[in-house]
C-alpha cells in the first residue's frame, strides 16, 4: 500500500536537502521506488535523488538503483537537448543584436549546483528587455520555432506580457520572458535592473549570459512565492543553495526586493525552505520574521489559488499600472485578437487545462 | 599524438558512465561503465599511454586489456567530433 502523502513530502524534502549544509540523513524510503523516482520527478528532484543514490545516502538494491539510472539518464538527455536548443535561440537572438539572459534550470544547474547533473529541468527560459520581445520574438520564429498561441494584442507581449511561449526544435517549450512573474508583483520589477551585470555560465564552451547570483535568488524566491500553487522542492533547493552561497549578498538582494516593492514574496518563497531542516542563513531567519503589510497580503493571495488565476491576477494589476497602460491592458483582456482567440478555442478543445 | 575533450560539447554524469551531445549530431553519445573516468582523464591532453595507466589503475585492470578496448574507443569518439587529437 501506498505511504501517506505526508511521509512522503517529508521524504522528498530531506532530498531536496541532500548536501546543504547541517542537513539531516534520509530516512528510510517511504513507499515503493516507482512511487519515490514519480514524486522525484514531478519535483526536479531526480537528479538530486541519484547523487544521494551514489554517495549511499539512499539505500537501493541493484535493480531499484538501475531504475533510477535509467530515470537520471533520460532527464539528462532532455537536459542536453534543452542546452543545445538555447544555445541556437540565444545565437539567434545574439545575431539579431539582442541581449539576453537565461533564468531558471539551465543557467543555475552550471551555477549553483556542485555538478549539473543534480538539475533536472524541462523547458528553457530567457530574459529580454521590453523593447527587444517583439524583435526576440520575430527572430526566434525566423529561426523556426512556432508560436501556439499569437499575442492578446500587438503591443500586449511588450507591455504586459511575463513570457511568451514558443514551441523550439524537438517540440522543446521556450519561454521568452518580459518580467519574472506574472500580475501585479511582475509589473513592480525594475526590468532595468536585470540587465545590469550579468554573470556567466559556459555551456560547451561558449559563455552565455544570465543574472546575477542575487537577482537569481530574488527570481528563485518570487517564483516559489506567485508561480506555481504548490512549490516543487527542486525549486526550494534552489534558493538555499543561493542562499548559502557566499558571493551572494543579503543585504543586497533585500534592498533589491524593497527597491522593487517585492520583500514579501521574497519573504514568503524563502519560508519555504524551512522544510528542508538545514542551516538556514541570516536571510532565511529574516524572511521567517518578515511582517507583511495588508496590501502584500491582498497582492499574494491573487496568486494562492489555481482557478481564475490568470483573471485575478489581471484585475489586481490595476493597482499597480498606470491610466494609460491599464486602459490599454483591459482592453487587450477584454478584446482580444481574433487569431488569440482562435487559438485559445483550439487549445480548449485539445486540452482542459487553460492555456493561461 | 595526446587527445583531449573538445570544449564545444555538452555532457552530463550520470550513475552509470556519461553522456556527451557534440553541437549539431543527431545522437547522444554514451559511455557506460569506465566511461566517466576516461572522461575525466580528457579534461587534460593526455597520451594513450597515460590513459591506459590511469584507466588500469582506477579500475585495477591489466593495461594491455585496457588498451585493448580503449583504441577503438578513442578513435570513435575523435571521428564523432568529440576530441581533438593534438600531435607531439
Amino acid at each position: 500500500m501506498a505511504e501517506a502523502p505526508d511521509q512522503r513530502t517529508e521524504w522528498l524534502a530531506a532530498v531536496a536537502a541532500f548536501g546543504l549544509p547541517g542537513a539531516g540523513r534520509i530516512g528510510p524510503r517511504p513507499g515503493s521506488i516507482g512511487d519515490v523516482m514519480a514524486d522525484s520527478s514531478q519535483h526536479r528532484l531526480t537528479g538530486v535523488l541519484a547523487a544521494a543514490a551514489a554517495s549511499e545516502a539512499i539505500e537501493l538494491s541493484p535493480d531499484e538503483f538501475s531504475q533510477l539510472a535509467l530515470a537520471h539518464e533520460g532527464a539528462m538527455r532532455e537536459a542536453l537537448l534543452l542546452e543545445e536548443v538555447l544555445l541556437e535561440a540565444i545565437g539567434v537572438l545574439t545575431s539579431a543584436g539582442i541581449d539576453s539572459r537565461v533564468l531558471k534550470g539551465a543557467a543555475l544547474a552550471h551555477m549553483v549546483h556542485a555538478d549539473p547533473a543534480e538539475r533536472c529541468f524541462g523547458d528553457n527560459d530567457v530574459w529580454v528587455g521590453s523593447a527587444d520581445v517583439d524583435a526576440a520574438v520575430t527572430a526566434l520564429m525566423d529561426a523556426g520555432a512556432r508560436r501556439p498561441v499569437p499575442p492578446l494584442s500587438p503591443s500586449y507581449d511588450r507591455r504586459f506580457a511575463k513570457s511568451v511561449t514558443l514551441q523550439w526544435t524537438g517540440s522543446t517549450e521556450f519561454d521568452l520572458h518580459r518580467t519574472l512573474a506574472a500580475g501585479p508583483y511582475g509589473f513592480l520589477i525594475d526590468l532595468a535592473e536585470l540587465a545590469r551585470d550579468p554573470a556567466e555560465v559556459i555551456l560547451a564552451g561558449r559563455a552565455v549570459r544570465t543574472l546575477p547570483a542575487d537577482l537569481h535568488l530574488l527570481h528563485g524566491a518570487i517564483h516559489v512565492a506567485l508561480g506555481d500553487v504548490d512549490a516543487r522542492f527542486g525549486n526550494v533547493r534552489d534558493l538555499a543553495l543561493l542562499a548559502a552561497r557566499p558571493s551572494v549578498d543579503h543585504e543586497a538582494v533585500v534592498e533589491t526586493a524593497n527597491r522593487w516593492g517585492c520583500a514579501a514574496p521574497l519573504a514568503v518563497g524563502l519560508r519555504t525552505t524551512a522544510a528542508l531542516g538545514h542551516h538556514r542563513t541570516d536571510l532565511e531567519h529574516w524572511a521567517d520574521a518578515y511582517v507583511i503589510s495588508d496590501i502584500d497580503r491582498r497582492r499574494l493571495a491573487v496568486y494562492a489559488e489555481r482557478d481564475g488565476r490568470f483573471r485575478r491576477q489581471a484585475r489586481a494589476s490595476w493597482s499597480v499600472l498606470g491610466w494609460r497602460d491599464r486602459l490599454a491592458f483591459t482592453r487587450a483582456l477584454l478584446m482580444p485578437n481574433a487569431a488569440n482567440r482562435a487559438a485559445r478555442r483550439a487549445r480548449t478543445a485539445v486540452s482542459p487545462s487553460p492555456s493561461g | 599524438m595526446t587527445s583531449i575533450r573538445r570544449a564545444d560539447v555538452l555532457w552530463r554524469a550520470t550513475l552509470d558512465g556519461v553522456l556527451i551531445r557534440p553541437l549539431g549530431a543527431a545522437e547522444v553519445i554514451k559511455l557506460a561503465g569506465t566511461g566517466l573516468t576516461l572522461w575525466g582523464a580528457l579534461d587534460e591532453p593526455s597520451t594513450f599511454e597515460a590513459l591506459c595507466s590511469t584507466l588500469a589503475a582506477t579500475h585495477d585492470a591489466d593495461p594491455a586489456v585496457v588498451a585493448g578496448d580503449l583504441r577503438p574507443v578513442i578513435d570513435d569518439l575523435a571521428a564523432r567530433g568529440v576530441l581533438d587529437l593534438i600531435d607531439g
